[in-house]
């Protein structure tokens, strides 16, 4: 799996990291988000998942590698 | 064929269970998930009911959230007087740049700090209640003050206009209100934060309205009037919602008591119980209100710009196929996904703030009172069927 953001869709809600705080963070600087692992281990694939799904702003990308 | 609009059901719909959304929209949700229905003011609009209808409709970018738009769907007459621009009716770009400023103060793990004043202000609540004795109406010594007590220090309000501040968020949010009641409120309520607002600029504190003047007002960034209407939503929308989840889920699980048993022996449950008694119970129950800009597709029906959509969370709630047995109670269940916060760029900013209240509210009430119960048969429980969030208006107890 690898996953993007976009930080101009980003609303700082921090929901991400409620579901994988392992892999996303907020920035201290202006709270907008950071990835921390870009590919995380397959047991946080479906966390990842519902991060991008329940994101507000829809600013997570998730590709799912074949 | 279009069926002529004096046959389509009226919404909202009328509940017989008080704990279950009406049967008839969980008969739409089954047979007719994307369908017409009328208003009180005669105008028609979609209801959306299935879970994922309603959630990639929340997202979809070709909907707006302005009340002032033709065809917004304005499903009571107090709501049909929201004209100004509040932050859960403003649209992307200016939604998103507000939320962002507003957003350092509700994150998730900036609220996580919370959770020590609010365990120490629900002791002390709790410390009256028992110095009082029993009964108690836990709506007015309980389940208010909670949200009151840490909205108002969120924001930086004094606790004192507490009575003020419940005064107009009855009047401004109850569906039963006319027009120009909550529209009074809605004006004493800004006029109050404008002052309030006018007095943060020389007296800064660490508060949520005293960032806000310092760093955006000051700046030139933001408006002063917008920030009160920022503030103003905050408020209702802090207050009313925790208030109603604390008493309805109190009265909720003593009437599970074999779950409340398994939660007062193992409070390691009690986030997950939150959760499922969010989606269960679903207070937000006149949905979310949009108006199409574009055409759009939900659930394969076409919707057309400048048609009217209700996205029925309550109902969306109880689907099951994403909640197996939706209509049972389950502490047990996952239910992180339920959709009673909203969804997309107006889900709500104080979840986070939300969920600490009540995971520490139940914990602790159960806590302290084992033996709580119901100090009047369930029969003489008022619902608020009429309101735009649900709940109960008094919940006599005794311990």
């Amino acid at each position: 799996m690898r996953v993007s953001v976009d930080r101009s869709r980003c609303l700082g809600s921090g929901n991400c990291l409620a579901w994988a705080s392992e892999v996303f963070d907020q920035s201290d600087d202006d709270f907008l988000v950071v990835v921390l692992d870009e590919t995380p281990p397959e047991e946080r694939c479906e966390a990842v998942e519902q991060a991008a799904r329940f994101c507000p702003g829809q600013a997570i990308h998730v590709e799912r590698e074949k | 064929m279009m069926v002529p609009s004096h046959e389509l059901p009226r919404f909202p719909m009328e509940r017989e269970s008080p704990y279950d959304p009406p049967p008839r929209i969980l008969r739409l949700l089954l047979d007719e998930p994307v369908s017409r229905v009328t208003l009180w003011d005669g105008a028609e609009a979609w209801l959306v009911t299935r879970y994922e209808d309603v959630r990639t409709l929340l997202t979809n970018p070709n909907l707006s959230a302005d009340v002032r738009k033709p065809g917004y769907p304005k499903v009571s007459a107090a709501l049909a007087h929201f004209t100004e621009g509040l932050l859960n009716h403003m649209d992307s770009p200016e939604h998103d740049l507000y939320r962002r400023m507003l957003a350092p103060d509700f994150m998730v793990k900036r609220v996580e700090s919370l959770r020590v004043d609010v365990e120490k202000l629900v002791d002390d609540l709790l410390d009256t209640m028992q110095a009082h004795g029993a009964p108690a109406d836990l709506v007015a010594s309980f389940a208010f003050p909670i949200p009151a007590l840490v909205t108002c220090s969120i924001l930086g309000v004094p606790y004192d206009r507490k009575d003020f501040f419940v005064e107009c968020a009855e009047a401004f949010l109850s569906g039963t209100s006319t027009a120009e009641a909550a529209g009074a409120a809605g004006r004493a309520l800004h006029a109050y934060l404008g002052e309030l607002i006018e007095a943060k600029k020389t007296a800064s504190g660490t508060d949520t309205l005293s960032r806000m003047v310092t760093e955006h007002v000051a700046t030139g960034q933001l408006d002063e009037t917008v920030l009160v209407t920022l503030a103003e939503l905050l408020l209702i929308a802090g207050f009313d919602t925790t208030a109603n989840m604390i008493a309805l889920g109190t009265l909720t699980l003593l009437r599970h008591p074999d779950q409340l048993d398994e939660l007062k022996a193992n409070p390691g449950l009690w986030p997950g119980a939150v959760e499922e008694l969010l989606r269960y119970l679903t207070i937000t129950h006149r949905g979310r209100h949009r108006v199409a800009t574009a055409d759009i597709q939900v659930g394969g029906q076409l919707i057309r710009a400048g048609q009217g959509i209700i996205a029925a969370q309550d109902a969306a709630n109880r689907d099951p196929d994403t909640f197996p047995k939706p209509d049972l109670l389950d502490i047990h269940r996952e239910a992180r996904h339920h959709l009673a916060f909203g969804h997309g760029v107006h889900q709500c900013i104080g979840a986070a703030v939300a969920r600490v209240e009540l995971q520490v509210a139940y914990a602790r009430l159960f806590a302290r009172f084992p033996g709580l119960e119901l100090a009047v048969p369930h029969d003489q429980i008022r619902f608020k069927h009429e309101s735009s969030v649900y709940g109960v208006a008094e919940l006599p107890v005794r311990w």
